[in-house]
Formats: C-alpha cells, structure tokens, sequence
C-alpha cells in the first residue's frame, strides 16, 4: 500500500503530487496507456493481428505471396481509435472532476508536466518502432522484387521458388511478416495515445491559463441563477393538476457536473459570457440526458430522493387521485340505474394498476396520467334537484325564464288548470325518481 | 358581514417580463384540425381557456371562439413550451350587444313580438335590467341575454361560419404553379393524409351553464345555428357535444341561479326529446331542423357549491373552472371519448341521457422539470468552477 493510498484510507488530504499520481494511475496516463487501446471494448481481451503459419500448405503460399506483396493487413485500427476517443471523453471529465475537487491549478500544472514526460517517452517508443518497421518492410520488399526482375514471364509457383532461393527464408518472411503485424497495430495506439495525451495537456493547459476567466464566469453565472425569477421570470404557469410532479430536490450526479465541465473545457472558450453560455447550454443537453422518460418514472424518481415510504409511490399516488375524483360531487339523486365507465390513462397506455372496472388507454403526452369517469343513465330532468324546481316555479310567477315562446306557451297549458305548481310535461315519470336533497355522492 | 381583504397576492399572469412573446404569436404546438369549441357565457369562456390551455399542454391545439354578453376580459393564463413562456392566446370573442336594441326591436316585428318590455318573454324584467346597453351583461336574465342573440342573429351566424370554415374546412391543398413532379406528388400525399384524418368525426363542443343568461340563452340558440350552417357548409359527420356547468358551482352568485339552470334542463330536455324544429329570425331568417337534437351528447360537470355560506367564493369558482378545464379535457381525449361513448351507444341510450364527468390527474411539466435539472446543473458547474484558486 503506498503512502498516498494509506492516507487517503485515513482522510488526511493528499499533497497535489499525490492527487497528480491518483489521476494518471486511474487513467493510465503512463507508458501503459497504447496497451489499454488495443483491448477489445467488450471482452477487454488484447486485439490480435493477422497471424501465418510457419506449417503451409499451397493454398497458404498463395496467401503469403498476395500479401507479403502487399502492406500490412492490419485492421484493428477503427477499434482503437474509438477506445482513445471513449478514453479521452473519459479522461477529460474525469480532469473536470479532479479540477473541480482539487481547487487548484498547481494540479493542472501537474498533470500537464506529467502528461509531457509520458509523451516524451512515447515518442521514443514510436521512433524505434518506426525504424523496426522501416527494416521490417525492406526485408520483406527485398526479394519479391528481386523475383520479380529476374523472372518476369515466370510462373506463379518459380516465383514462389525464387522467394525460397531469396537471402531470407520462406520462415523469416512468415516470422517478420508477423511482427510487421503486430508493430502496425501497436504503432496505431501509439499514436491514438499521443494524440489523445496532447489533448489532455492542451485541456489542463487551458484551465490554468483561463482560470480567471472560468471563475469570474462562475462568480457571475451563480448571481444570475440566484437573481429572482430567472428560470421562469417570475410567472406562475397554470398547472391546475391534482398532483405535480417536482424534481427541485434532485440533485444532479457527479458525472453529470463533470460532463458539462469537460464539455465546457474542450470548447476553450475565451471570455466569460463564452463560458457562462456554454455551461448553459450543455447544462441542457444533460438534463435532457438526466431527465426521466415519462411521469411514471418521475415520481419513482422523486419517491426515490424523498422520505423512503414502503408502499410503491404510483400507488399511493394512484389512490389519491383516485380519491380526488370519487369525492367531486354527482349531486343529483342517483335512482341505482345509472352506470360508471372509469378510465386511467397512462403515458404507454398500457396499464398502471389493477381494479375492477378500470379501463386503460393512452394519455395524451408521456407527462400526464390521470383518471376520468363517466356516470350514464340519468335523463336531464333527473339531474334537477327538486329545490332547484321550486326555486323555478317561484320564479315563473314573477316573471319569464324561457327563451323561447313555444315553451312558455306549454307551461302555460300545464298551468292553466290551476295556479298550483306543476311539471312540465317534459319532466315527466323522470321525476318520479327524485327525492329530497340535491347533494349526493356515490 | 364585510370582509376585509387582508392578503394580495400576484396573479399567476400578471407578471409580464419583456422576453414574453406577444399574445398573438403562434405557440408551436399543432392544431387539432377536428374540433371546435364553441364557449358561451362567462363561465363557458372562463373553461373554455383553461380546456384549451391544458390542450395546448397535451400537445395540441382545438380551435376555440366564444360569445358573451359581459365585455370583461379573462385574465391572462402562462403555458411553458419548450425552452419559451407564452401568454396563451384567448379564444376571438363576439360580444353580443352592438347593435341598438331598441331600434333593432322598433324596426323588425319579430323582433317587436317577441321583446315587448314587461310582456312574453321579457315578463317580469325591471326596466332597469333592460338599460345594460352602457353596462353590457344580461343581469341573470336569459330573455335578456336571448334578445341581443336574437337582434344580431346574422352576425352571430357569420361569426359561427367563419369559426367552422377555419376549424373544419382546410385550405385546399395544392402544388404551387411550376412545381416540380416530386413537390406534386408530396402536395398529393399531404392531401391524401389530410381527407384520411378528416375522415374522423368533426366534433363541436359547446360550453355554456344553465345558471346565468348568456350561456342559457347560447346554449338553446346557437344549436339552431350550428346545425344551419353545417348543412350549408356539408361537414360530416359532425358530432355536436354540449357540455353543462352547474349549478351548484355557482351557488349564490345570483338569486336566479337555481331557477335559471333548472328552466335550462327543461327546455333542453324538451329538444332533446322532440328535435329542434323550426325557429325564425328576425329578417325572415328561418331555420327548420325537424326532429334534429340540439346535442348528440350532453357532459354535465360540476362543483362541491359553497363551502361556507351561501355564496361560492372566488378562490372555490376558480378551482371549479380549473377542475371542469381538466375533466373536460380527459373527457375528450379521443382514445377515451371513443373508448365511452361506443360503450354508451351500446347501451342504446337515448340522446337525452346525460353523462356526469369526474376526473384527477397527475401532471409532470417536462419542460419545467429539464430547466429545474439545468439549472441545478449549471450551480454545480459554476460552483466547482469558481472554488478553484488563481
């Protein structure tokens, strides 16, 4: 165990340098780092070269000549590139992260004097894996193109026979057409880790030479945010719902602050207005990234972040809502012949919950779900209270409440046997169904 | 008892920031090309742009127009789309009581027949009920209310052609001159999608409340019309739903509410029962509609009434708005409205049962939650950013 990693089990801070080997032994920011690239993403096993077999049969030699004609066959190279580009998007926020931890650009500085050492050692490697090749390809050059002059018109099989004849063997060529294979791939990481390393420098190069800038679009980007209505300029937006869903206590991971900070890096923006529109605009890009795919998934995630309850939260929501609509009011009194279609619409429209009668379908957009209900079977005159009808025929003895002639003409025929109050013809039977009190629920 | 007003808050709409796009620009949400809502009185105005406020926040937009009597203006409601704040648009108003009522009835003998003050249809109104030309409103009394329909019944009608022309019937869908073989095929294709979808029942949805006087009054008179101009224009197949408020949310808010919504019930009940029939206008305007029903379905939704007192408050009549917005707008969600009433026709109701709507939802603004998310984001960031020494 190093002293480092003793003190940091401790939680004595470590110095910058400590902080500096921490970084770069968890990116392999060292000699180490070509041989991460030629890794298979998935099963992490190293990517292995076109590789001949000294045992040859005459389909094999056929094999041997096409391509020891040719360059190296390679092919690996797409898979490392994209392992140094997932590397670097990786590294870069990870420096983000360890510059937003560290407070300091002495850690920056660091890594950048790291980054060139290991850049200087790999170039070495790459000025000697150069030269091998270079005698690698003359070896093998050599006599094919001797062959080739000698015996032009020969067939294809002397040709092969002057390859054994040549200075080296039909075994050699095989031997060094091996290891051409091998450098080639290897070369291509090299260079994908140079490359991906000066990215990196140039990164923490920037962050120690804006760090001004970066703070002062810091100081003044969390003023704004904090300045009253900035988000929603001070409007109330009508949302009459029965339960809304609030992600205010949502705290964004880690990984997503570094995102956005390396995002913000790369872009090595010059001034502070340049920063602070940048940090908005990834900021967006990663709670697009963040946010839940629909109100079922934003309530399970705002149960998540709250007070832990046992029961599942679309449930206790489910019944509230629920309750909320069984409680608002039918009013008229029900004759026990009327019946009720409930509805529970849901962001997939598949469904929610289980109960007898619920029927489910799509809710219009993925961020509502809700229930609705249909109570069928009362006629028109039944929903008047008999208060209500009172209230009428009082009124009607002092003065006209219809619109039309034709209807006060009929009430007036009802009435005309006498003053009393009696129904329009229209409110027939149906109220035979009426009784006392005009509030009921079901 | 005086109460006296102790607390002022700011109204969700009244804070109007310079970067608020103006009223009348297009919100960039799509528009229902099937429906039409049609919001008379008050209260049908006051649901009528909630319903399509929470439309617009379901994704899209039904076009919408209303008739009032009252010229007081709705107060303004916010909608989030996307990264922007709109003031969402109010539906285009005809407000009844333009023209001189009294030298509109002096001139026509319908007209005279009808609106005698003191007599027939305006028995037992006060003369000082009648002076609302300064005023505008029809004081609780639907007669009122019925003659400034009745006085600018044609221009009422052009209003309510106009609202179905722009709703229903789409511009014709042509390639433009010189366009190219593909643009012309692309002009065919968008053509052909557009009669598929229209293909789908049109439907007119028509708010209003028995408990006041416009709304009473547009709600019997405006089916005439409607069913007129339908068959002039030949749109089908139309499915015309009339939604009633009422009356218990409007407890106490006049001494005829009761008397009103239950004078409604029954002369609606009336045409439900027995068809339209004929009417004539002032002008020979004459309408014959036989035995066609004002409503095909009639949604009756309602509020809790007074939760103290005798008068609901304004805090409770705009939670009933609220809430008759958001069933009204579950209601009619097409996958529910079809899902309900294929199962109501299987039932053979008749057209003059009712149906009671009640509904909850829960809502999440994804907009709203994203901006949360950034902005939290973006602390993090500037913290981490700034906590670094020079």
């Amino acid at each position: 165990m190093t002293a480092a990693t003793i003190r940091e089990t401790v939680n004595e801070p470590l110095n910058i340098n400590e902080q500096v080997a921490n970084f770069c032994r968890a990116r392999h920011l060292d000699e180490s780092l070509p041989g991460e690239f030629v890794r298979d993403p998935i099963s992490g096993r190293v990517l292995q070269p076109v590789v001949l077999e000294v045992n040859l049969s005459r389909k094999d030699l056929v094999a041997i000549v096409q391509r020891l004609r040719s360059g190296p066959v390679g092919g690996h190279e797409a898979t490392i590139r994209n392992n140094a580009e997932a590397w670097l998007d990786d590294t870069l926020a990870d420096l983000a992260r360890w510059f937003g931890m560290t407070r300091s650009k002495t850690f920056c500085e660091g890594i950048v004097r790291r980054g060139e050492e290991i850049i200087r050692r790999l170039e070495g490697i790459q000025v000697a894996q150069s030269k091998r090749l270079g005698e690698i390809e003359r070896s093998l050059a050599q006599p094919i193109r001797e062959a080739r002059e000698r015996r032009k018109g020969f067939g294809f099989f002397d040709r092969i026979f002057r390859i054994f004849q040549a200075a080296i063997s039909i075994s050699e060529s095989i031997s060094l057409f091996n290891e051409r294979e091998v450098l080639v791939r290897d070369a291509e990481a090299l260079k994908c880790a140079i490359t991906a390393i000066t990215e990196v420098i140039s990164e923490a190069h920037y962050a120690i030479q804006r760090q001004e800038v970066l703070r002062k679009a810091a100081v003044e980007g969390k003023e704004a945010l904090l300045r009253p209505g900035y988000d929603t300029a001070g409007i109330v937006p009508f949302t009459p719902q029965h339960y809304r869903v609030a992600l205010d206590r949502f705290d964004p991971p880690d990984d997503a602050v570094s995102a956005v900070l390396a995002k913000v890096l790369r872009e090595k923006p010059q001034d502070e207005q340049a920063v602070r529109d940048l940090v908005t605009r990834f900021a967006k890009e990663e709670a697009k990234r963040l946010l839940p795919l629909d109100i079922v998934r934003a309530i399970e995630q705002e149960a998540a972040i709250s007070e832990a309850v046992d029961e599942d939260p679309l449930v206790i929501v489910g019944e509230h809502l629920l309750n909320v609509m069984q409680s608002q009011p039918l009013h008229p009194k029900l004759t026990g012949r009327e019946f009720a279609q409930t509805f529970c619409y849901t962001p997939d429209g598949q469904p929610l919950f289980d109960a007898d009668g619920l029927q489910t379908r799509l809710a219009p957009t993925p961020w509502q779900f809700g229930f609705v209900q249909f109570v069928s079977g009362l006629s028109l005159e039944q929903t008047c209270s008999e208060s209500a009808i009172k209230a009428l025929e009082r009124d009607l003895r002092e003065r006209n409440v219809y619109i039309f002639e034709d209807l006060i003409e009929q009430e007036n025929v009802e009435r005309s046997p006498s003053e009393e109050s009696a129904p329009l013809a229209i409110a027939d039977a149906a109220f035979e169904h009426q009784t006392s009190g005009n509030h009921s629920n079901t | 008892m005086i109460r006296p007003i102790e607390r002022l808050s700011r109204h969700s709409g009244a804070v109007r920031p310079a970067n608020i796009p103006a009223p009348n620009q297009d919100i960039p949400v799509p528009k229902d090309r099937q429906t039409l809502l049609i919001a008379a009185g008050g209260s049908g105005r006051e649901i009528g742009y909630r319903y399509v406020t929470l439309c617009c926040l379901s994704g899209t937009l039904p076009h919408a127009v209303a008739i009032d009597t009252d010229q007081a203006e709705l107060a303004p409601l916010m909608v989030r789309v996307g990264d922007h704040w709109f003031e969402m648009p109010k539906p285009p108003r005809f407000l009844l009581g333009n023209a001189d009522w009294q030298e509109a009835i002096a001139q026509d003998a319908i007209l005279r027949a009808r609106y005698t003050p003191g007599q027939g249809l305006l028995r037992g109104i006060q003369a000082w009920d009648m002076r609302f030309q300064a005023l505008r409103g029809a004081f609780g009394h639907p007669p009122l209310a019925q003659m400034r329909i009745d006085i600018e019944v044609r221009e009422v009608a052009d209003f309510l052609r106009r609202a179905l022309v722009e709703a229903f019937v789409a511009p014709p869908q042509v390639a433009p001159p010189g366009a190219s073989d593909w643009e012309k095929l692309v002009a065919a294709r968008r053509a052909l999608q557009r009669n598929q979808e229209e293909a789908r029942i049109h439907r007119i949805v028509m708010l209003f409340s028995g408990a006041g006087s416009t709304g009473h009054a547009a709600g019997q008179t405006l089916p005439y019309l409607l069913w007129q101009i339908i068959r002039d224009l030949n749109i089908a197949p139309v499915e015309m739903i009339g939604v009633l408020f009422g009356p218990h949310a409007y407890e106490g808010l006049t001494q005829y509410t009761w008397a009103n919504d239950a004078a409604l019930r029954r002369a609606l009940a009336h045409r439900m029962r027995h068809g339209l029939g004929k009417r004539t206008f002032r002008e020979d305007f004459e309408v014959d509609l036989g035995t066609q029903v004002p409503f095909d379905h009639i949604l009756l939704i309602d509020g809790p009434g007074a939760q103290s007192g005798h008068k609901v408050s304004d805090v409770e009549l705009r939670t009933f708005y609220d809430q008759a917005a958001l069933a009204l707008r579950a209601a009619l969600q097409r996958e529910i409205w079809d899902a309900a009433i294929g199962q109501i026709n299987n039932d053979n109701l008749g057209a003059h049962y009712v149906h009671i709507v009640r509904s909850a939802e829960a809502f999440a603004d994804g907009d709203a939650l994203r901006a949360t998310l950034a902005r939290r984001l973006e602390m993090r960031v500037y913290e981490a950013l700034s906590q670094n020494d020079a």
